[in-house]
Order: structure tokens, then sequence, then C-alpha cells
């Protein structure tokens, strides 16, 4: 276990999961005045690459908080242990270098990294761009906003309903929704779904032109080019875009054979 | 004969795409087929109208004059365009601000003169501030200019959201400055790409010509010269407006070799 503290942040690293261990670094470090120090910082608790399970992560946290340290947020590689530790309502820190790359939420990954690693699964190469396992994006709507017009430049189209919008999304125009968006048309402009907080939002565009995706806090940048050369098509079309572990993942739906 | 009473505010969203060279060109082409035209223009301090016709040393009073009541009636402040008879200039202050005119005392003011006239066409400011609200809530009518680049677009797009929201008449697009051969090698948008981005009805398409530069300068509206390659583009415009009907010049519709030689001698073309 390894202290550091930097810039009111007290991180707390950890890379074996051995309980006495742990209590027997925090004993030693209360007595040299942890708690006042972790009462004036921000606790992390840093796991690395740690894969906990919830049971394992309970008694973690169980242990710091009999030494009075409230940890206020964790970091780790892990998805199922972030899982847990948002579901026990633990938020997840990211390291800064990715917090720079986004606007909005450091959580969130920027899509240009994201389509990289599913192609280079080469195993599975007729399915380059779908994702390894399909989400369940199943969800119950309290009603849909059928909107059949261009959303020009500087306008905005907004409802707590799910969106089908019939026409285009213009450079410069946002189209908001508290649920998904589904466009019959080119997205040019802003598309965000999920507002202000649902993940299980998504998106869907026949087409699309240097568009801005958001999904609940999350932000991606769409880089076409790179897109394009990965698919090895000069348009793509039928656009779905989805929330998952916290970054926003894409999906190019392809005519199903019968 | 019964006045057309149509009023027509020209608007861009963006500035430098040629708004009041346009406005000049269809006031002077419409004047030249004998309909009354009062041109305004409403780009109170940085007016450029008057340079456009060649009216800049015959101001007297402005648009604000008019309004604060310093001259008996609009008709005082009019410049008559010595080469067209039936075209009238009322110029903008140069040394006041946007704001200093009030919107509803400039419909007013616009409501009068197209009363009298068949048409009052508006040279808006760049922007969607003060000066375009003020213009684009006189008049009945609309025409969106823009060019054929990205930033153009958008800006237009803006301003035809803008327009649509005020509930008057749908706004009408001309496209100004088409660069016929990169449109062919596909380094520029063509009438179609903007067209899809913008979905509102054609009035026009004027392709880029150098001859613009030398009649601004000089102050001659190229509506004057029926030699100039442009003559026909404004022409068409105006005829448009008259008549919707009308087919639409269309650059890239060049015909077949004995129409391109009678447009060359200056023959109409055959229908």
């Amino acid at each position: 276990m390894i202290l550091k503290q930097e810039k009111g942040k007290l991180i707390i690293k950890i890379d074996k999961l051995e309980q006495n261990e742990i209590i027997k670094k925090l004993e030693e470090f209360t007595v040299k005045g942890l708690k006042e120090i972790a009462e004036k910082n921000q606790v992390i608790l840093d796991l690395g690459d740690l894969g906990l399970n919830e049971d394992d992560f309970k008694n973690l946290i169980k242990i710091f908080y009999n030494f009075s340290i409230p940890i206020d947020s964790i970091r780790n590689t892990n998805p199922i242990t972030k899982m847990i530790s948002i579901n026990y309502g633990i938020p997840v820190d990211a390291p800064s270098i990715i917090n720079t790359q986004n606007k909005l939420n450091p959580r969130a990954n920027p899509i240009k990294d994201e389509i990289p690693k599913i192609n280079n699964d080469k195993t599975n190469k007729s399915q380059n761009l779908s994702a390894p396992t399909l989400p369940n994006l199943n969800q119950e709507t309290n009603g849909i906003l059928i909107y059949r017009k261009n959303v020009r430049s500087g306008s905005v189209l907004e409802s707590e309903k799910t969106i089908l919008l019939i026409g285009n999304v213009n450079p410069g125009a946002e189209i908001k929704s508290s649920n998904s968006i589904i466009i019959l048309g080119k997205l040019m402009g802003t598309a965000h779904a999920g507002y202000p907080n649902n993940p299980n939002a998504i998106i869907f565009t026949l087409k699309l032109k240097n568009p801005l995706i958001k999904i609940a806090d999350m932000v991606a940048e769409f880089d076409e080019e790179s897109i394009k050369k990965q698919v090895k098509s000069r348009e793509i079309s039928n656009i779905l875009f989805y929330s998952d572990n916290n970054s926003i993942r894409m999906e190019i739906i392809k005519e199903q054979k019968e | 004969m019964e006045k057309l009473k149509r009023s027509i505010v020209v608007t861009s969203g963006k500035g430098g795409v040629g708004k009041t060279t346009i406005t000049a060109n269809i006031g002077a082409a419409l004047a030249n087929m004998n309909y009354g035209v009062v041109l305004v223009d409403a780009d109170v301090g940085l007016r450029n109208l008057d340079l456009v016709l060649g009216l800049e040393n015959r101001i007297v009073f402005d648009l604000l004059d008019v309004i604060e009541n310093r001259c008996r009636s609009y008709k005082q402040a009019l410049i008559k365009d010595k080469r067209i008879g039936n075209l009238y200039l009322l110029p903008a202050p140069q040394t006041k601000q946007k704001e200093d005119v009030p919107i509803e005392k400039f419909k007013e003011l616009i409501e009068e003169i197209r009363n009298d006239f068949d048409f009052v066409i508006i040279d808006c400011p760049a922007g969607i501030e003060h000066g375009f609200k003020m213009s684009a809530e006189a008049a009945i009518e609309s025409i969106v200019v823009t060019t054929p680049d990205l930033s153009s677009i958008r800006d237009a797009d803006r301003v035809i959201a803008t327009l649509e929201s005020m509930e008057k008449n749908p706004p009408k697009l001309i496209i100004n400055r088409l660069k016929k051969h990169m449109v062919k090698k596909s380094q520029m948008l063509s009438i179609e790409d903007i067209l899809e981005t913008l979905n509102v009805e054609l009035l026009g398409v004027v392709p880029d010509d150098e001859y613009i530069t030398i009649s601004t300068n000089n102050g001659e509206p190229v509506v004057l010269n029926k030699t100039k390659p442009l003559y026909k583009y404004f022409h068409n415009i105006a005829q448009r407006i008259i008549d919707p009907q009308v087919a639409l010049e269309n650059p890239f519709n060049e015909g077949n070799i004995f129409q391109k030689f009678a447009s060359l001698v200056g023959l109409k073309k055959p229908k």
C-alpha cells in the first residue's frame, strides 16, 4: 500500500488485496496523523487493475471506514469493480490525462479511442464494427415525439420524450432528449441523448457528417475519416450510438439477411 | 397601373457574401422592367449601398432623419438614380448606431413606402442582432443570400430558422459566387448540396465574376450593361421575383451549340 498526496487529493494505492497488511499499514499511518490529512483532502482509492467482487469491495471500504477514512472516489480499470463501486455510491475517478480530453465528464472516453479496440479483434473479422457483447437497449419510454422538419442552425429541438426526427440536424443545430434519439435523416450538428443522466439512451441516425455525439454526461468526438478508413467505405450509414461502461460506442447496423 | 406593394429583405447572416451587390442589382433590374423600386439601406453605421449604386455624393437626408422627422416626408430623403428612372435609394446614416433606429418606427416607415411603390428592398446588415431583427420584422418577404461555403451556409441556416419563426412568407435563396469549374471538379459545394442543407426554394444562382468588382468600384450596377455575362442572372432573378413560374437561369445549363452562339451574339434563347 502506497500513500500519495497531490493538489488536495490523498491517493491510496493498493496493488494486493491482503486485508491484514492493509490494516497493519493503516494503523501505522494513523499514528502519523493520517486521519487529519484525510479530513482535509479528497480521498481517492487507487485499485489499479484489481478485480474485486462485491464482498471484497464492501470489506475493503469497511476497513477504511473503521479507521474513519471516508473514501470519496475510486480509481480502477476493471469494469466490474467500477460497476460495484458506482452501485455502492462511490464515484469513479479518472486519471488526469483523460480529464483534459473530455469536455463534460472525465469518465467518458472519446469515441476514436474506442473504435480501434473493436477493430483489432482479428478473430472476429466479419463483425468488425459490432461490439463483442450487445447491451440490452430495451427500455420503457413514456412516449415519443415525432418531428418532421429540418432542425436548423442555432435552434434546439428538446424533449423529455424519445425524439423521432424525420429530417436533418443541420450544422450548428442541436437535438436533445432525456431519452433516445432516432434520426431518419442526416446528423450534422449535435445530438444529446439521455440528458442529463440517462446512460441507457441511444442515438440512431441514417447518415452523419461531422456530428457531436453526447449520451448522458458523456461526449464523443467523432472522427469520421478514420472510421471511413476502417470500414473501407466512402460513406457510412445506419449508425447506432450507445453507452457502455461509461463510454460511447458506435455500431453500424447492417441489413439483416434472411 | 395598380402598385405591387411588395417589401423584401435581403439578408444572409454572414457578412461579405454579396447582400449589398445583389440588392443593388435586383433593384436595378426590377426598375429596368419599369417597376417603381426603393432600396433601403438598413446597415446603419456601415452603409455601402450608396457606393455600389454610385450615389454617395448625393446624400442629404438619411433614414434616421426621416424617422426623427427632420425632413418633411420620406420622399425628401429618397435619392433618384439618374440612369434608371424608377430606382430610388433611402440611405442609412453613417454616424449613428444600429440601435438608434427603433424597430416599430422603421416598420411603420417601410409600410408607408411600400404602399406608394411596387418594391421596397431592404439591404439588411450582417449578423442576427438589432439591425437584422429590424429589417426582417419590417419586410413581408425575404431573400437569403449564401455563398457555396460551409460557414456562410450555416449562418444562412440560422437566419432561415429565425425568419421561419417570424411566420412570414417562406424565405427564398440566392446562391452567390458559384465557381462553375470548381463545382465540376467537386472542389466546391454544388447547388444540390446547398439545397439539401437549407431546404428552401431557390430563387436564383449568380456565378462568380470578376466584373462585379469593377462594377462596384465604378458605382454601376451590372444590370446596366446588357453585354456583361452576369446581366442575365440578375435579370432572371428579377423575373422570378415577379413570376415564380419563370425557369431558373442555371449556370450549368449551357444548351446546345446554336444556343451558345445565339447567346454570344446577344440573341435570346429559342424557347
